[in-house]
């Protein structure tokens, strides 16, 4: 991972405008990190600059990152959006590379800027899409903890929890939750898909990349189609459920569930994202990287949609 | 189907622990009302009939029948509802009803009757219909369209391997849903439903049936053109006949068949007042109403975004 921005929720929109350029480009992994995952995460390694939103930290809590930073030999640098911080020289005598205000990420940043930096550095920049796929051997079996793989992933998220919650009361959500969990687990087993993380309303599966094709696709599909008689005969109380499906293919470290919060991984971020960002609407959205790898049959399922994060999106046509 | 000798050892000692011979009697005429005990046993009216002999007779009466998962049904409910206000503890229930699930069976709670476990063999009358008896029945009729003409057009085995990867799709959607093919011809199938809510078991398995024919024709299917259906569902009595041709002849039959061929457009589901005023809400809003004549009809199509 080349850029890694550890954000304040509410600045994440214009951190994503600023950096947009950058990941554009392709030429650099970027990931954001929120502030508070950031305390749980492990560096994936030493080629990577973190840019630390520090707006409206305590400058206690801002020494302490810096420390930890410089303690490991990690590169950063600071975004400051509300100008708190008056002596900038301060974070260049302690190693800072870079420094970033408001007034600087009013526009989107230059690629060069980074490629300046990144040279300064003796970084390697990573491609984002550099389709360098680490299959596998033999699917899951060949699959070991700590090793970085090519995977599928499928991000699946209930919608309108709180109209649903109104409806039915917190404590029949969460039945209703488990039991659609339960069925989409059963389902995406059978085109070898394990679930790796379960937050709430949302599921992310993993299915190891065979390099070729993505029967994945089928599964999401048969979820899309046959929504409203899962909703009615495989989860409970008889309520309606809206969902949405992303899919996107890209390398991650793999780590058994349960263990996965230390994981920093683009293509993780970048499907969260669109899972949850990109559209209100229910229904299946894959990323070009998955619209390249279907047969041209199903390639006319999809109808081509507006781009976001610099990838180009697919939705399916049904309504 | 033959009870083994240890099931009906059990139910007579239950009888025997549980009610004097009036009760059993009153039980018993539940099920056939003429059962006379006294007159099969040869005692006059006045005489009275040992417990212990009339809960065998009437065991032995009953698995003879092929009622006695009827009888143990009653037991059920003597012991749960009651007979004329007053409950009956029912000795060795639990035995019984262990010793029928060891037999292939599950109780349905839905329809309170005893049927065979899917998981352990499925027949077309789920083990307890009985021939010339009538039910209330969800039947579903699936049509391939224009089938004359797909089957001169290619050859036999590209038509055989297209029907028979239809048949295990219809057959999954139906089966998943506790329901039987009762007829599969070259050219369609009839399915029922009994269990549980079957109106929307008979449509969900249509629109499953559906979808995956969608994915199938645009995916996995080696025909030139894609196979089209129709699919017509309505509800009533039925009579079971076990014999195939026999169940064509019975009116529902008769009028599903109609349905089908007269009021379902091609790749639709046509469904009948009875049916849709079952179905929830989402899944009703789905279909159209269409009016032929007098009659009211619900149909189904899927559809699509344009590019």
């Amino acid at each position: 991972m080349n850029i890694i921005i550890i954000y304040q929720k509410k600045n994440l929109p214009v951190l994503q405008k600023a950096f947009a350029a950058i990941i554009k480009s392709k030429k650099y992994s970027t990931a954001f990190v929120d502030y508070n995952e950031a305390k749980k995460m492990q560096p994936p390694d030493k080629n990577t600059i973190y840019y630390l939103d520090i707006t409206g930290i305590k400058k206690a809590d801002v020494e302490k990152q810096i420390k930890k930073f410089n303690a490991n030999g990690h590169y950063f640098a600071v975004i400051d959006l509300k100008n708190s911080f008056t002596d900038i020289a301060w974070f260049f005598h302690n190693n800072a590379c870079d420094y970033l205000n408001k007034s600087m990420l009013t526009k989107p940043l230059p690629e060069t800027r980074m490629h300046a930096l990144m040279k300064s550095k003796g970084i390697t920049p990573t491609p984002q899409t550099s389709h360098k796929y680490i299959l596998a051997k033999d699917s899951w079996k060949g699959i070991i903890p700590d090793n970085e793989y090519t995977f599928c992933f499928l991000l699946i998220e209930i919608q309108d929890i709180g109209e649903l919650k109104k409806h039915i009361g917190s404590e029949h959500l969460n039945q209703k939750i488990h039991s659609f969990r339960q069925y989409v687990e059963q389902l995406l087993y059978q085109a070898d898909g394990r679930c790796w993380m379960w937050m709430d309303a949302t599921g992310l599966f993993i299915f190891p990349f065979n390099g070729n094709s993505v029967p994945a696709i089928y599964y999401a599909i048969r979820l899309i189609l046959n929504r409203l008689i899962i909703s009615l005969e495989h989860t409970v109380f008889n309520q309606v459920i809206r969902y949405r499906i992303a899919m996107h293919i890209g390398n991650t470290v793999y780590q058994p569930r349960g263990k996965t919060g230390t994981i920093i991984s683009d293509c993780i971020n970048s499907l969260f994202h669109l899972g949850q960002k990109y559209t209100g609407e229910d229904g299946l959205f894959i990323t070009e990287d998955v619209y390249s790898f279907l047969n041209e049959k199903t390639k006319k399922l999809f109808i081509k949609a507006k781009p976001f994060e610099g990838r180009q999106i697919y939705s399916f046509k049904y309504k | 189907m033959k009870i083994p000798y240890s099931i009906l050892s059990i139910t007579e000692k239950a009888l025997t622990k549980s009610m004097d011979v009036h009760t059993m009697e009153r039980i018993v005429k539940n099920i056939i009302p003429n059962y006379n005990l006294h007159k099969i046993m040869g005692f006059s009216e006045s005489m009275p009939i040992p417990n212990k002999d009339a809960a065998a007779q009437i065991v032995r009466d009953f698995s003879e029948s092929k009622l006695f998962f009827k009888l143990v049904h009653a037991l059920m409910e003597a012991q749960e509802y009651g007979i004329m206000g007053r409950r009956y503890p029912i000795a060795h229930i639990h035995e019984i009803i262990a010793e029928i699930i060891n037999l292939g069976f599950i109780y349905d709670k839905n329809n309170r009757i005893f049927i065979e476990n899917s998981k352990t063999r499925k027949t077309p009358n789920w083990g307890v219909l009985e021939e010339d008896e009538e039910y209330i029945v969800t039947l579903l009729r699936m049509d391939i369209a224009a089938n004359t003409q797909l089957v001169r057009k290619y050859e036999s085995s590209l038509i055989t391997q297209t029907y028979q990867n239809l048949r295990t799709i219809v057959t999954a959607a139906v089966e998943q849903r506790s329901g039987r093919i009762w007829n599969w011809e070259g050219d369609g199938c009839i399915a029922a439903f009994i269990l549980g809510n079957r109106n929307m078991s008979a449509v969900c398995a249509a629109i499953e049936i559906f979808h995956e024919l969608f994915l199938f024709n645009y995916i996995e299917s080696q025909l030139p053109e894609p196979v089209n259906i129709r699919v017509a569902i309505d509800t009533g009595y039925c009579t079971y006949k076990h014999s195939p041709e026999e169940l064509k002849k019975t009116e529902l039959v008769a009028k599903i068949l109609e349905l089908e061929s007269r009021h379902t457009p091609l790749n639709s589901i046509t469904i009948t007042n009875s049916i849709y005023a079952s179905l929830h809400a989402e899944i009703s809003n789905k279909f159209t109403t269409t009016r032929t004549g007098n009659a009211v009809y619900y149909i189904y199509t899927i559809q699509w975004d344009s590019p």
